[in-house]
């Protein structure tokens, strides 16, 4: 098991690691569906009807599917990004309340008389320097003093989604009627993003953030920084042995991360509100944690899964249109799939450590064998 | 003459590794037997078996000629066996006594009476010759003396027969000397003595007869009197070794590191070396000996940028490299084996490919504006797994998969490759079998030959020996001698490693007395 496997293979290995990737995920999703589809059954709505609204969301309303899928790309890859390099952004959410503000900032202002084609691009520069900004926060206090970005992430979240709400309601505040909406003015109809699916939302936006996860493969793959983040996230002290500034790539991975959910932040407002309102954000960067977990931080593969949940949550409102049935089921799918998912990674976790422990082809294991086991007494 | 423990047809599988397969060892009653082996060969695994810690999926233990089962240590102790683990188990806080008495109190009226104990604990220390104070606490002890006493704890538990694991492994040669001593007193009086070691030259010393293992299976039983230290190698690896070097006398040139009044302090924040000169010439190899723990790691944590110092000034080809960072150190010719290889050596998650690039990614031809140059890396790993004959099926394997052995020439491999004018080299071989330990010494040799300055840090005195052009002693954070290794006496040297100078008792055994 821990020898090197030196039989021909069938497929070549590089194929052989993407079918090994693809089939678990797409079981556990599999089993979620079932799973729901069986509570459905067993708390008296219609299964039928489920499966109805999901075919829908693939069908005549898939334009808000890829509404969806838009946004979960970018947070998917977003904290893909972090947790390659083992940092822990847990707090995307606040970068894209702040990448708002700054967006819709410059889209009242300087932007609003600008063309499109300039306009656009200058809104969604603010928002991913706002979101970087954002982000600069909890990575200061970590390589300055040490405090756990997991935590000052986290709370910079409510920081954040307060400061969107205080500025719509006082300086940034609608004039006249729509002041009551809580909310800006909406921006200039130039600044709005293209609807790319007519009756829909769906906007090009999409096209962007498929561009950014593929441009983030390459970052990944083919580029020293992606290496670098890749080295120091699986053992750290290894890297900074070999020349890796731990500091540098912690940056990198923080901002990096931020800057994306600052772009979700701009997009979102400029593609699909048109203007800010308060609280625009439903939880985008913690769904983006499952889209990471689900496609193992493989940039390519959080496309498809951000697909699958933009299509369950689509799938939810014409659920609850249509079927009369609690959105709150798609819930229960993202629990299950991360209760399965880390199962399945903590699985393995402890399988090679077992085997690590029970090898004695490696030096220190053998002596774990005795010094471990049986005896009680303290050292 | 009589077995007083019987091994018959032993096998235990682990999942995925045949640990024991079929093995079949006999002890002496009164004798003093080897078991011998590299890391691996299931050795630890059939004591373990034997002193209750594992079961064994087949086969039979006997034990003064009846069969028995040992399904926990306890039972192992009812037969009288007793174990020396490598790792103490010892109350620092607790006196001698108190510590062999843990587990197995004597009582009088519902109260302890260590009297009892104390009284038995010096009858059975003068019996055999181990000096050892009964009132004395456990935590001002040296390890040699810890050693006694778990040797006299289980002896107290009634022990005829005697099992060490690696018992040497943490002595200074002097203190090897006195537990062989001890060993050989034991047997005298009718104790039979196991002890598991790898150590070739302490095993012809001491032990009677030799049991060769690897890879799961007995390979050997010998009497030491009949076999050397080739054969009871060749038993081991399973081919022909070279033990000794062969080596050139050195040609030194210009001081290519040098250390000036460096002072460091440890994670605990204590002193951990205090006013360390040294100089390493272009063209030689210097040794660092000294018992573990006396400031190597800050030593070479220092040198490689990973511990800042708090005094003092390092260069390197006579440039100021003090609090250089790792990277700016590797530019300017720093290489460095670091002494923990799963810590530090290798990402055992990453590919082996992605382990040799570590230190050279960052430039051409591997990589050109940060891009990589992924048939440059490629071809680079391949090269390298091709020239230090690393046993892998190809370049994308995960290096936790490989044997310890082969782990180490990946680091080994990275870190000469660029022929680097100075290697730190921390415990270059540790946990490495003997078939690797020959092809690295070799390497380093080489390196030497082509001119680079070498600091060898090592644990094991003969890898510092026989490696070593010149020799520094690190005691207590300094450097209390340096000599050529043609003038270096090894006794003088061990007194060195234990802190005292001239011709006295090392400290050890003065406290004990």
């Amino acid at each position: 098991m821990t020898l090197p496997q030196t039989s021909t293979p069938i497929f070549s290995r590089k194929a052989r690691e993407i079918l090994d990737g693809t089939i678990q995920p797409v079981v556990v999703i599999i089993f979620a569906m079932i799973g729901v589809l069986v509570l459905l059954a067993a708390t008296g709505y219609d299964p039928a009807k489920a499966v109805d609204a999901m075919g829908r969301s693939l069908g005549k309303d898939l334009g808000g599917t890829i509404r969806w899928t838009t946004p979960l790309i970018l947070t998917g890859v977003a904290s893909a990004l972090a947790f390659r390099a083992g940092v822990l952004n847990i707090g995307v959410d606040g970068q894209i309340y702040v990448g708002g503000i700054f967006a819709s900032m410059v889209a009242l202002g300087p932007a609003s008389t600008m063309p499109g084609i300039i306009g656009i691009p200058v809104v969604l520069g603010a928002g991913i320097l706002g979101g970087a900004l954002w982000a600069l926060i909890p990575g200061t206090l970590r390589v300055r003093f040490g405090a756990d970005e997991l935590v000052t992430s986290i709370l910079l979240i409510s920081v954040a989604r307060l400061l969107v709400e205080f500025l719509v309601l006082g300086p940034m505040a609608a004039a006249g009627a729509a002041s009551a909406s809580l909310g800006t003015d909406q921006f200039a109809e130039g600044l709005w993003l293209p609807v790319i699916i007519p009756r829909s939302t769906a906007n090009l936006g999409f096209f962007l953030a498929i561009a950014v996860a593929i441009g983030m493969a390459f970052l990944f793959y083919r580029t020293t920084i992606g290496y670098a983040l890749k080295m120091v996230g699986q053992n750290r002290r290894f890297a900074v042995y070999g020349g890796i500034s731990p500091v540098k790539t912690f940056m990198i991975a923080m901002l990096g991360s931020g800057a994306i959910g600052g772009l979700v932040g701009s997009m979102e407002l400029l593609g699909v509100m048109r203007r800010m309102p308060q609280g625009f954000n439903p939880g985008l960067g913690f769904d983006g944690i499952v889209v990471a977990l689900l496609a193992r931080n493989h940039p390519i593969a959080c496309i498809f899964a951000a697909l699958f949940f933009g299509m369950l949550r689509t799938a939810a409102d014409n659920m609850e249109r249509f079927a009369d049935t609690p959105r709150t089921v798609v819930q229960i799918v993202q629990a299950i799939i991360v209760l399965a998912v880390s199962a399945q990674l903590s699985f393995g976790w402890l399988r090679s450590r077992m085997n690590r422990r029970s090898t004695p082809t490696s030096g220190p294991a053998s002596d774990e064998l005795t010094s471990r086991s049986g005896i009680d007494m303290p050292a | 003459m009589a077995y007083s423990v019987e091994l018959l047809d032993i096998t235990k599988r682990f999942p995925g590794v045949l640990a024991n397969d079929g093995v079949t060892v006999r002890f002496e009653e009164g004798g003093i037997h080897a078991v011998i082996g590299e890391n691996g060969a299931g050795k630890s695994t059939l004591m373990g078996i034997l002193y209750g810690l594992h079961q064994p999926d087949a086969g039979q233990i006997i034990v003064r000629g009846a069969r028995v089962t040992v399904p926990d240590p306890s039972a192992a102790i009812a037969l009288h066996l007793g174990m020396v683990h490598q790792h103490f188990m010892l109350v620092p806080s607790l006196t001698v006594a108190e510590n062999v008495i843990l587990g197995n109190t004597p009582t009088r009226r519902g109260l302890t009476d260590i009297k009892v104990a104390e009284e038995r604990l010096s009858a059975l220390s003068e019996q055999y010759g181990m000096a050892v104070r009964p009132g004395a606490r456990v935590r001002d002890l040296s390890v040699g003396i810890l050693q006694r006493v778990e040797i006299l704890k289980a002896l107290y538990r009634g022990a005829d027969v005697l099992i060490l694991d690696e018992p040497t492994a943490v002595l200074t040669p002097q203190e090897s000397f006195a537990l062989f001593d001890t060993l050989r007193a034991l047997s005298a009086q009718g104790k039979t003595i196991v002890f598991i070691s790898h150590k070739l030259k302490e095993v012809l010393a001491v032990a009677e007869r030799v049991t060769v293992m690897r890879g799961g299976k007995v390979t050997g039983e010998l009497a030491t009197a009949g076999t050397n230290e080739r054969e009871l190698a060749r038993l081991m690896v399973g081919r022909e070794v070279i033990l000794t070097i062969d080596k050139q006398d050195p040609t030194p040139g210009e001081v290519v590191l040098e250390l000036r009044g460096v002072h460091a302090i440890d994670d605990r924040r204590l002193p951990a070396l205090r006013d360390v000169d040294l100089q390493v010439k272009a063209g030689t190899i210097m040794g660092i000996a000294g018992v573990e723990g006396n400031g190597q790691t800050e030593l070479i944590e220092v040198i490689t940028g990973l511990r800042p110092t708090t005094g003092g000034r390092i260069s390197l080809g006579g440039t100021d490299i003090t609090g250089r960072s790792p990277r700016e150190l590797r530019e300017a010719g720093l290489a460095h084996i670091p002494e923990d290889r799963l810590e530090r050596g290798v990402s055992t998650e990453a590919t082996i490919e992605e382990n040799l690039i570590l230190d050279t990614f960052h430039k051409p031809p591997l990589s050109r504006r940060g891009w990589l140059d992924r048939k440059a890396i490629r071809s680079y790993a391949n090269q390298l797994i091709r020239d230090y004959e690393i046993a892998t099926p190809d370049a994308e394997t995960r290096a936790g998969s490989l044997s310890g052995g082969n782990m180490q020439k990946i680091v080994v491999a990275r870190e000469i490759a660029g022929g680097p004018p100075l290697l730190i080299a921390a415990q270059p071989t540790r946990g490495v079998d003997v078939g690797a330990i020959e092809y690295i010494h070799r390497r380093i040799v080489e390196l030497r030959d082509k001119g680079s300055a070498v600091l060898l840090i090592s644990a094991e005195l003969d890898e510092i020996l026989s490696l070593a052009d010149e020799i520094a002693v690190l005691y207590e954070g300094r450097i209390v001698s340096v000599q050529p290794r043609a003038e270096v006496d090894e006794l003088e040297l061990g007194l060195r490693m234990a802190g005292v100078h001239g011709d006295a008792e090392p400290d050890g055994a003065g406290a004990a007395a």
